[in-house]
């Protein structure tokens, strides 16, 4: 993100009139642990730093080392709860987060972090995900079934039409809930959730995947069969990395390809104990144990009707 | 002399009439509420009847409004004494002639007020009776209304697909509830209901209690409204998770028809005599159950023949051949 001159000035106006220059220490080495302003600035340690002084070097530093919206993240959170059991003044906070707004981030507070706006821009990493990190985030993994025998029965071009359409209703549903498709290759793929109610969006996201194919393979899909695909979500912590094949082997994603190997089945929508835990609680009820392979960390849910 | 027939146990409401008992227009006739189905049902002489709401019950209310406003052998007036009709406008529409909130049951009511109410419909003017019935008899060659709301004149006939929808679970909330809760509810369905009639060029005609009737231009397919329906009943639980906040499943009850109306703009439909329009609210509001989806014989041939095994034949009503889409089971509903 640019870093305009207000919003530099606003960050230092907030520092320097909203506390004192050990407050201001104590704050930025929540962030930047081995801060030393003495050596930054040149001041002997003797001289007392005048507190504007003081503010610029910190907005300085963090903007070197491009923390700027980690450490505004910080600001918020301290204006909420505050600062060792005391009430904390930040003037200007509010005039920063527009001024960040209009660069187009957005601030999600189930994370407590900006994170891009997606109606400006979608990045794979939604703006905020920093290299070498680790985060929870929630996957689901999606594939079509049967795809050596459609490829080998049907002409390119309608495989290709269809496998098209396919990705097209996941991607659509997925990204209005702000998920971003990791890994997608041809005929399935991994789509990650992170922001806000993720375990609720993701599944809610596989759900409307099962009805808009369901009406799709009735009304639009040219095959002359349905397009049955298997759906698997589970949740974990991992160190995010901007290399995919990296990213791929990291455990939430392996058990991932277990679930869809084992326990996932035609149409339906497998989820781990941990996504179906977070879930609100007549969503979770539409999930049954399985009882063949008898598992209690997974849980199914297919659509079925009144006969 | 004109006979009134008021329905009240409410003393309040008696001591407002009190004064039309000395009235040499009208004679005044009290009954005992719970008798007014026998009352009304039997009697042939012409009479006004006034229904004080606050002497029933709320599911008693529901079928009383339900039942008068069917009625078209006389004219009718509600009393309203703790203002539990949110859209009194919507009486009017349904051919009420008159009706009293509990802000306006103070002193007694005045000869002149009944004397309105009881010629509402006889002073209209010749010429809107006429045109009234000449609207009436166009209905069935009425045009296409298109695709495009900006050719469709008011006061001209046109087809419609008409869609009736309500949202059903607010009939049990309502006894538990007060009404800043219901007027949340109906504001999340209001907004919902509009993006997804929106795309398909649907309009709120006119407001119920706890839905609407929309209208959407017919250019000769109601595929596309059809299945927009039926995504409304599949993706339930979905909508039921993101469009409220109430952490719990709810559902519609939605009745689909293709049938000729006069348009005329939202707010100015009291005048319209429409069998369609009748026929929809009779379908949405006596026959539909909670949850289902039902169409009419005429506006089913435009399912989509993949989705057919997902209707079942429902019934007759009114004359109508019915088809009813088959649900799908969620775990602990209702």
């Amino acid at each position: 993100m640019k870093i305009s001159q207000s919003i530099k000035n606003f960050c230092s106006k907030t520092l320097s009139e909203g506390m004192d220059v050990h407050t201001m220490f104590h704050i930025v080495r929540r962030i930047i642990p081995d801060y030393d302003i003495y050596k930054q600035t040149g001041f002997p340690e003797s001289f007392a730093i005048p507190n504007r002084d003081a503010a610029d070097a910190i907005v300085r530093i963090i903007i070197e080392r491009n923390m700027f919206l980690q450490f505004i993240e910080l600001l918020i959170t301290l204006r909420e709860e505050g600062l060792m059991s005391k009430k904390i003044n930040l003037p200007y906070l509010n005039e920063m987060i527009r001024e960040i707004y209009n660069q187009g981030y957005i601030y999600d507070p189930a994370n407590r972090i900006f994170v891009e706006n997606p109606r400006i821009r979608k990045t794979l990493n939604w703006g905020t995900l920093r290299e070498g990190d680790s985060y929870t985030l929630v996957f689901l993994g999606i594939d079509i079934i049967n795809n050596t025998g459609i490829v080998k029965k049907y002409p390119k071009n309608m495989v290709e039409q269809t496998y098209t359409e396919f990705s097209f209703i996941v991607q659509n549903i997925c990204e209005k809930r702000n998920g971003r498709l990791w890994n997608w290759e041809g005929d399935g793929g991994v789509v990650a959730f992170f922001l806000g109610k993720k375990y609720q969006d993701a599944v809610l996201s596989s759900m409307e995947i099962l009805n808009d194919m369901f009406l799709y393979n009735r009304t639009i899909c040219s095959l002359k069969e349905h397009l049955n695909f298997r759906i698997s979500i589970h949740s974990g912590n991992l160190e995010y990395t901007e290399n995919r094949n990296k990213l791929i082997q990291e455990e939430p994603l392996k058990v991932l390809q277990e679930m869809e190997k084992k326990y996932s089945a035609k149409n339906t929508i497998c989820i781990s104990l941990p996504v179906k835990m977070m879930l609100d609680g007549f969503i979770a009820d539409q999930f049954s144990e399985f009882k063949k392979p008898a598992n209690s960390k997974y849980f199914h849910y297919k659509l079925q009707w009144e006969q | 002399m004109t006979e009134i027939y008021l329905f009240s146990k409410n003393r309040k409401v008696l001591t407002f009439f009190n004064k039309l008992k000395r009235s040499r227009t009208f004679s005044l006739i009290v009954y005992n509420p719970s008798n007014y189905r026998k009352i009304l049902s039997k009697n042939n002489d012409p009479f006004f009847a006034y229904i004080d709401i606050s002497s029933f019950n709320f599911g008693e209310r529901t079928r009383a409004l339900a039942f008068i406003t069917r009625q078209r052998k006389f004219d009718y007036g509600i009393i309203d004494p703790d203002s539990k009709i949110d859209d009194p406008a919507a009486l009017f529409h349904k051919g009420a002639s008159d009706y009293i909130p509990g802000s306006f049951i103070r002193g007694s009511i005045t000869v002149n007020r009944i004397k309105k109410a009881v010629t509402f419909y006889t002073m209209e003017p010749l010429e809107e009776e006429e045109e009234k019935v000449h609207a009436f008899n166009k209905q069935e060659t009425a045009k296409l209304s298109g695709s495009n709301w900006d050719l469709i004149k008011a006061g001209e006939s046109y087809s419609f697909i008409f869609m009736y929808i309500e949202i059903d679970i607010v009939q049990e909330w309502i006894s538990n509830s007060g009404k800043e809760h219901i007027d949340t509810v109906m504001n999340y369905f209001y907004k919902h209901l509009h993006t997804v009639i929106k795309p398909l060029n649907g309009r709120v005609w006119m407001k119920t209690n706890y839905g609407a009737l929309v209208l959407f231009p017919y250019a000769g397919s109601a595929t596309p409204v059809i299945i927009e329906a039926f995504k409304l009943i599949l993706n339930r639980l979905i909508i039921s998770a993101e469009v409220y906040p109430f952490k719990t499943m709810l559902s519609y009850k939605i009745a689909l028809d293709i049938g000729s109306t006069q348009y005329q703009i939202r707010g100015n439909t009291g005048n319209i005599i429409s069998d369609s329009v009748n026929y929809i609210f009779h379908l949405g509001t006596q026959y539909a159950e909670r949850g289902n989806l039902y169409l009419t014989n005429r506006i089913y041939t435009d399912i989509p023949p993949g989705l057919l095994d997902y209707f079942t034949l429902s019934g007759n009503f009114e004359g109508k051949t019915l088809h009813k889409m088959k649900l799908p089971v969620f775990n602990s509903d209702y």
